[in-house]
């Protein structure tokens, strides 16, 4: 039980902590340009926050967020308001989606997704006042989908290793209680 | 029922309707919690619109606290780069080196006509008694984080105040001028890239020296503005600093002129993606002193 604890704890705090890290690391020198890092923490907390919601929690979703902005050179509270806005989509949609089958959840994370990248466009015109490009929010999340399943394999090894030695793991967030 | 799960334990607490087949969104602390940060997010980002000068330091000093871990992190990059580039030039050695060798004549014979040319220019400088263009010395460092974002083209370099380095200063690689140093800390500074859309950059063009500005796009090919009317330039012309503003030195070697359309563009010589070390110079001219 005790491993099981700490692996719930620092699971959700490794992964919020190095991804943008991740982001700040000079890419171009190995894969050119790419603006898709901070949309891949963003994709982590999103679909992380719907199948463990209780482990990630809004101060280290902050945290992360704003080392994001530090790392990315964004303006303070940027992608830190971006990553509270999707762990609030994540909560909401986990809520919404309790009593519902596989294909309502995904097409409800769809709408989360679509709803997150004209968010990202959104906040950047509005912080400099001008219409951006919606082409890089677009091809930035684009990008972090493509990218998703490293950190998703990742954490379903930690799973099968730590948590759940003997346990199924739960399809769905929330079960009827009936 | 089913059967709890240790990892049931890490979801929400089911709400008193949950627990009847309903669902609710969360409220009670974790909701309120959320919602403070929410707000302290967009008052940082508030703070950050109006150029808090207090966040501006605050944000230098945390780039400085968690730069050596940046720079730790680069290092498997850079190796994995230098494999790369090892690896490319085992299997091109053998063009490179006639290409060498020809380049190698080509330079001996340029040489040989540079030396008389700078005897020739040293002796009308000294008949013009002419005022000594300042020598430029220049800091090395290491390119420890830097993608473009959604806010820009910046790279994040090693070197800060305490190298001397600061705000304006000009950055360049082994193939040219890449952009100008717009924020330092003690410790690290901040590259703005001739590519970025706010680079505006004072250059010459061509043998005739056209002045022009050139304007960065986002896009890897800044354009030229401010050309004089009916400037006469061409695809290939070089491009170059013009040091006009007192800002950066001039000669800096920027690239050459390409056509997209009706508009002039510059095909950069330096190119920024495989970067890995650049130099700063240490430019103080009268413009650059005053603004500081």
């Amino acid at each position: 039980m005790l491993e099981y604890r700490l692996t719930a704890l620092l699971l959700p705090g490794f992964l919020l902590l190095a991804l943008p890290a991740l982001a700040a690391y000079p890419w171009q020198m190995l894969v050119g340009q790419t603006t898709a890092l901070p949309f891949l923490t963003l994709l982590t907390i999103l679909f992380g926050a719907v199948r463990y919601p209780g482990l990630f929690l809004s101060p280290l979703v902050f945290l992360s967020g704003l080392l994001c902005d530090l790392f990315t050179h964004s303006p303070l509270g940027f992608w830190t308001l971006l990553f509270l806005l999707a762990l609030a989509c994540a909560r909401t949609t986990t809520l919404l989606t309790a009593e519902r089958g596989p294909l309502v959840i995904a097409l409800c994370l769809t709408a989360v997704l679509i709803f997150m990248t004209a968010s990202v466009w959104g906040l950047t015109s509005l912080y400099q006042f001008a219409w951006q490009d919606l082409r890089i929010s677009i091809e930035g999340m684009s990008m972090a989908l493509l990218l998703a399943p490293v950190p998703a394999l990742f954490v379903l090894g930690l799973e099968k290793l730590l948590i759940l030695k003997n346990e199924k793991v739960p399809s769905r967030p929330f079960r009827s209680q009936r | 029922m089913l059967n709890k799960s240790p990892h049931d334990r890490y979801r929400l607490r089911p709400h008193s309707r949950q627990r009847a087949g309903g669902t609710r969104p969360a409220t009670g602390l974790s909701g309120v919690l959320l919602f403070g940060l929410v707000l302290i997010a967009m008052v940082l980002l508030v703070l950050g619109k109006s150029d808090n000068r207090q966040l501006k330091e605050w944000r230098g000093k945390a780039i400085d606290f968690t730069s050596p871990l940046l720079q730790l992190a680069s290092v498997p990059a850079s190796y994995i780069q230098r494999s790369i580039d090892r690896m490319r030039d085992f299997y091109e050695n053998n063009d490179k080196l006639h290409q060498l060798r020809l380049e190698n004549q080509r330079l001996r014979a340029v040489k040989w006509h540079v030396e008389r040319l700078e005897q020739n220019n040293a002796k009308l400088k000294a008949l013009l008694n002419s005022a000594k263009e300042p020598r430029l010395k220049f800091v090395s460092g290491r390119i420890i984080s830097g993608n473009p974002g959604l806010f820009g083209q910046h790279m994040l370099v090693n070197v800060g105040r305490r190298n001397g380095v600061h705000a304006g200063y000009a950055v360049i690689n082994a193939d040219g001028f890449i952009g100008r140093t717009f924020e330092t800390a003690g410790r690290t500074s901040r590259i703005l890239l001739l590519t970025d859309k706010q680079s505006r950059i004072p250059i010459k063009i061509g043998k005739k020296a056209v002045r022009g500005v050139a304007t960065g796009t986002g896009a890897a090919s800044p354009k030229v503005d401010f050309l004089p009317h009916n400037a006469s330039i061409y695809e290939g012309d070089l491009v170059f600093t013009s040091g006009h503003g007192g800002d950066l030195p001039k000669g800096l070697r920027i690239g050459v002129i390409k056509k997209i359309g009706k508009q002039y563009h510059i095909a950069l010589s330096a190119e920024n993606e495989g970067t890995e070390y650049v130099s700063i110079l240490y430019f103080q001219q009268p413009g650059l002193a005053h603004r500081q």
